[in-house]
Parts: C-alpha cells; sequence; structure tokens
C-alpha cells in the first residue's frame, strides 16, 4: 500500500536521507531500524508529509502523494506518532483525541457561532468517537485528566489514539516503547498487533531489538540515508551489511 | 461541575444587568464616555483573544485594522452620505479582505518574525491614513461623523442610545468567543497554539486555521473600529499607532489571554485604572509597569485566568490513579 521509492532529503549540505526505497505491504507490520542518526526520523517526517523530500516518490495505494502537506496526509489515512512523546498539554485526554477525531468532522465556523443542530450531532459524536479510541488503547478511565498529568505509558496511549481517532490505514509509531519497561514494552505489542487486526497498516521505528525480531513481518534497515537491507527479521539479522553497520564498519570490525 | 457551571452564568447574567442598567447609574457624561469606549476597546481586545489567545499569534497590527474600520465608516458617512449601518458592513467587509490578504502574506512567518511583520503592516496603515490628506484629512482628521441612523423608532442620537448600541456589539462578541472556544475550531486553534507540528500530524490545516483567526480578529477590530467612529464624531490618524495595539494587549495580558472574560475584564480594568492614575500623568507608566509585572509573574493566566489556574493546580495535587507503576528508569531496556 505503501512505496517509497529513491527517496532523499538534504537539509542544506547535509543528506540526512540520499537514497531509500521500500514499499509496505496492506495489513503488515514493517520495523525500520538503523543505527542512530541512519535517518529514521527524517524518513517518517518525509512519509508523514511534515517535510517535503528534495528527491524521490512517496505512493500511497497508488497515488502519487509526494511533497503533500501534513494535514493532507492525515486526511489520506497516515497517522504518525512523536518521538518524544507529544499531546497538547493543556488539553484534557479527551480533547486531545476529539481534535483528531475532528478530521472526520465536517462543522464549520457558522455552525459553531449559530450553535447548530449539526454542531451538536457532531460534538456528540466526536466524544463518542473519541471515547472509543481511548477504550481501544486501555486508558479510557483517563479522559478527563489534564494530558500532562498522566503517567507516561499512558501518554504514549493517548498519543496512539490519536492516531487511531483519524481512522488512518497506516500508522507510523516512532519509538513508540521508547522509555518503557519490559511489560509495559508487551503491553505496547499486543496493542500494536491489535491495530493490525482491526485493518491498519503498520510502520515502526524502533531500537528494542525484542520488539523487532517478535513483533515485525518485515525489517527496512537504514544507515547514513540508505536502505542497506529489507527482508524478515531472521534474514536481516543474519546479514552481512547489517551486522557490519550495527557493530562498527570498516578498520574496526576487520581487525577485531 | 454543575454548580461551577451555574455560578460562571450567574456571574456574566449580573455583569449583563450591570451592564444595562450603567447609564441610568453613572450621571456624569463623561464617566458614561469612558465607559462606553471601554467596551469598544473590549470589542478589539475579543479580537486579539482569537488571533493571541487561542491561535497563539502575536500580532501586533491590530490598531491598523481598527483604523480602517473606523475610518471606512468616516469616509463612507461623511463623503459618500452612506447610512451607518451599511458603511459598517463597508466596513467588516473590508477588514475582512484586508485581514485576509494581511494574513496570507504573514502567516508565513512565525514567532517573533510575525510579530514584527503585522508591527509593521500596522505602521504602514498608521502612515497611510496619516499622510493621505486628500482621502483621510490627515493630522486633522474627520469631524462632524454622523450617528448611526435610527432604526425605526430606536435613535442614536444620545450617547446613551449610542452606549446601548455599543453593548448589543460586546455581548455579540463575547458570545462569539464562547461559541468559538466550544467549538471544534476553537479547538483547532487551541491545538496550532500548542503545537503546530502535533496540529499538523492529527490532520488540522494550520495554516487555514491560523488565517481564520487572523481573519477574525480583523473584523472584531474592525466593528470596534466603526463603532468607535460611530460613537465619538470624531477621528484621528493616532487610533491606528502602534501604541493603541500595545494598549490592547496589555488589556488582554491582564484580563486572561483565551478565556471570555479576559477581554472585558481587561479593557475595563485597565480603563478604570488609567483614569484613575491620570492625575499622576507621565508617572502613569511607574505605576502600570511593576503592575503588569507582578500580574504576569503570578497570575500568568491574567484576572479571568486565576479559577482556572486554581483549579489546575487542585488537580496536579493528589496521586494520579496510574494505568500502571511509572517506569524506573534502571528498568528500561534498551539495545
Amino acid at each position: 500500500m505503501l512505496s517509497v521509492e529513491a527517496l532523499g532529503k538534504s537539509f542544506g549540505g547535509l543528506q540526512a536521507v540520499q537514497d531509500v526505497t521500500f514499499s509496505v505491504e496492506a495489513g503488515s507490520i514493517t520495523a525500520i531500524i538503523g543505527p542512530n542518526g541512519a535517518g529514521k526520523s527524517t524518513l517518517f517526517n518525509l512519509i508523514a508529509g511534515a517535510v517535503r523530500p528534495t528527491s524521490g516518490r512517496i505512493r500511497l495505494n497508488g497515488e502519487d502523494v509526494t511533497g503533500l502537506p501534513a494535514h493532507e496526509m492525515a486526511a489520506r489515512g497516515v497517522a504518525r506518532t512523536f518521538q518524544s512523546t507529544h499531546l497538547f498539554q493543556e488539553f484534557t485526554v479527551i480533547d486531545n483525541v476529539m481534535a483528531a477525531c475532528q478530521l472526520r468532522g465536517g462543522a464549520h465556523l457558522w455552525d459553531a457561532l449559530l450553535r447548530t443542530d449539526k454542531l451538536r450531532r457532531e460534538a456528540g459524536a466526536l466524544r463518542e468517537q473519541a471515547m472509543r479510541a481511548l477504550a481501544f488503547v486501555e486508558v479510557a478511565h483517563l479522559a478527563d485528566r489534564r494530558a500532562g498529568t498522566i503517567p507516561q505509558e499512558a501518554q504514549k496511549r493517548v498519543a496512539l489514539a490519536m492516531g487511531i481517532a483519524t481512522q488512518p490505514k497506516l500508522v507510523l509509531l516512532d519509538e513508540i516503547a521508547g522509555g518503557l519497561n519490559p511489560e509495559e514494552t508487551d503491553r505496547m505489542m499486543a496493542l500494536i498487533r491489535r491495530l493490525v487486526d482491526h485493518g491498519m497498516t503498520v510502520c515502526f521505528v524502533e531500537h528494542k531489538l525484542r520488539m523487532v525480531m517478535q513483533l515485525a513481518d518485515q525489517v527496512v534497515v537504514i544507515h547514513h540515508g540508505r536502505t542497506i537491507a529489507e527482508g524478515t527479521p531472521a534474514q536481516v539479522s543474519r546479514d552481512p551489511a547489517v551486522i557490519e553497520a550495527y557493530l562498527g564498519g570498516g578498520g574496526i570490525a576487520a581487525g577485531g | 461541575m454543575r454548580l461551577r457551571w451555574s455560578f460562571r452564568r450567574l456571574a456574566w447574567m449580573l455583569a449583563l444587568l450591570a451592564g444595562l442598567l450603567a447609564p441610568l447609574a453613572v450621571g456624569n457624561p463623561y464617566y458614561l464616555q469612558v465607559l462606553t469606549l471601554g467596551l469598544i476597546w473590549a470589542i478589539g481586545v475579543y479580537g486579539l483573544n482569537i488571533v493571541l489567545g487561542f491561535t497563539g499569534q502575536l500580532s501586533l497590527g491590530h490598531a491598523g485594522f481598527f483604523g480602517i474600520g473606523a475610518y471606512t465608516v468616516g469616509l463612507l458617512t461623511l463623503r459618500v452620505g452612506l447610512s451607518f449601518w451599511v458603511a459598517l458592513l463597508a466596513a467588516v467587509v473590508l477588514t475582512m479582505i484586508a485581514g485576509w490578504l494581511v494574513g496570507w502574506i504573514c502567516l508565513r512567518t512565525r514567532g517573533h518574525a510575525f510579530a514584527i511583520f503585522t508591527m509593521a503592516v500596522g505602521v504602514i496603515i498608521n502612515l497611510l491614513i496619516d499622510k493621505w490628506d486628500s482621502l483621510t484629512n490627515g493630522q486633522v482628521g474627520l469631524v462632524n461623523i454622523p450617528a448611526p441612523n435610527a432604526i425605526g423608532p430606536v435613535s442614536f442620537d444620545s450617547a446613551q442610545a449610542r452606549y446601548y448600541l455599543v453593548l448589543v456589539f460586546l455581548v455579540l462578541a463575547a458570545y462569539a468567543t464562547w461559541a468559538i472556544l466550544r467549538s471544534p475550531i476553537g479547538r483547532a486553534m487551541h491545538a496550532v497554539r500548542q503545537s503546530e507540528e502535533l496540529a499538523a500530524a492529527i490532520g488540522i490545516p494550520v495554516m487555514r486555521t491560523k488565517r481564520l483567526a487572523f481573519v477574525l480578529s480583523t473584523v472584531f477590530a474592525g466593528v470596534a473600529g466603526a463603532l468607535f467612529a460611530g460613537y465619538l464624531g470624531y477621528l484621528g490618524p493616532d487610533v491606528t499607532g502602534v501604541d493603541i495595539t500595545f494598549d490592547m494587549l496589555l488589556y488582554l495580558l491582564v484580563g486572561g489571554m483565551g478565556t471570555v472574560a479576559g477581554p472585558l475584564v481587561g479593557a475595563l480594568l485597565v480603563g478604570a485604572l488609567t483614569q484613575v492614575l491620570q492625575a499622576f500623568q507621565q508617572y502613569q507608566m511607574l505605576i502600570f509597569g511593576p503592575v503588569l509585572v507582578i500580574l504576569i509573574r503570578f497570575f500568568p493566566g491574567g484576572l479571568a485566568g486565576i479559577p482556572a489556574g486554581i483549579r489546575r493546580r487542585r488537580e496536579r495535587g493528589p496521586n494520579p490513579p496510574p494505568l500502571a507503576a511509572e517506569p524506573i528508569p534502571a528498568a528500561r531496556e534498551e539495545v
């Protein structure tokens, strides 16, 4: 459903991503891994439309979506979470998720000013949808708490609920399990599997190898802004290029 | 929850009652004028509240749009002989167009650049009005602007009647603020203020939201300016000055950004304080400055933000019902 072809992005002289090519099957889980600074987060920013690529193509279900802005990508069914947990801190949890639900709503300024029936109906529907998304990630009991005051794992789940609330086809998770302990990570993995059970396609960036090995159908390895390997977890973990990238290439590896 | 709601409703009802009775209680025509002008400024500040308080964009060209509204009414009623109401409509349309065009350009910048850019726009509008003698009468300004035309039996020749006219628009401005705040659009604006990146990621069109807020703010300023011209009957280029923008900013900061009551509370309170301090003339600011610093330090949400601040502090107090234990740093799993 997603295909990325020779994607590149340079910031001034720095080539953050230079030649990334891979594709993602609908209903699959793809892990994107690579050493720090390999360009993983930039790649997500490119796919989600937060940053415009300088070269290459992105196709979503056959449609060329290269360079579309982030809110257009969200409208086309691409949801993403950020590496550092990112919520609207001043909002309550439910307001955070309702803000995401609004994408599929249709109330305009006149509806707001005249407080039309449409607005009332939509407000009710938004709340219901948001509660469903919160229930899906099992934090419905925190709905009325201010987002900045809930525990970290719950914040990550709310961030995920916001993604789900946009009714996405493709979900991009940038280190969703970062900073979580092993039990919390297990729960997060179960949750990601449930996303797929509900018809979503998942791409995630992660440093936790256990999560990559257990969860991913496909692994894409990026190093210095290029794809250096693509395959099942087992294939990739035996790939000499991958081993070299992780253990340090050149003289050190040869010498050691 | 129910209780707090009715308290708030009661406070608004009392404020409205006070507003309706004020001309009867205020015998002195000078004080009535101060009060009326306070309400007119409050309408302008409601505009600033939407662009700055809701959406987080510090627009410093606000007095310029106030001036466009004021001069549109002044010139159309005086030179063309149009009715005040037609001129008011024209002022709304014109500030809307001006706001859209300026917003279209200015909103490409962010933060300080946006503030400086909009301030420059304000200065340009001020200069245009000041120097374009043949159109605006320059420094001399416009005098004998007719009072708003009578609507049926209701005439606006008396200061009291014009006070009530302004009050109607103030209520509309406060209502619009409240309605927007509670709507998906208000939520989108607040989301943009907190994080443009996250807002875009969940599908909020950031640029369109900011532009809507900007245009709404200029329309509020334009209406306030139009009422100003119709109320006072005279007009000079100084109403478009940058210091007027900063006055409005001061009202908003004191009253409370992003709240429904803030603009009104700020405009009236600071307006009253200015009157009281008038005896001190140029030393006014020596008193204003420290008061503002203390206020911002201890009540960053302004006066109208105090209840919300208390509520938030109370929320932070007791232990949260945890989903699971907080992650212990030592137990983090990294590879």
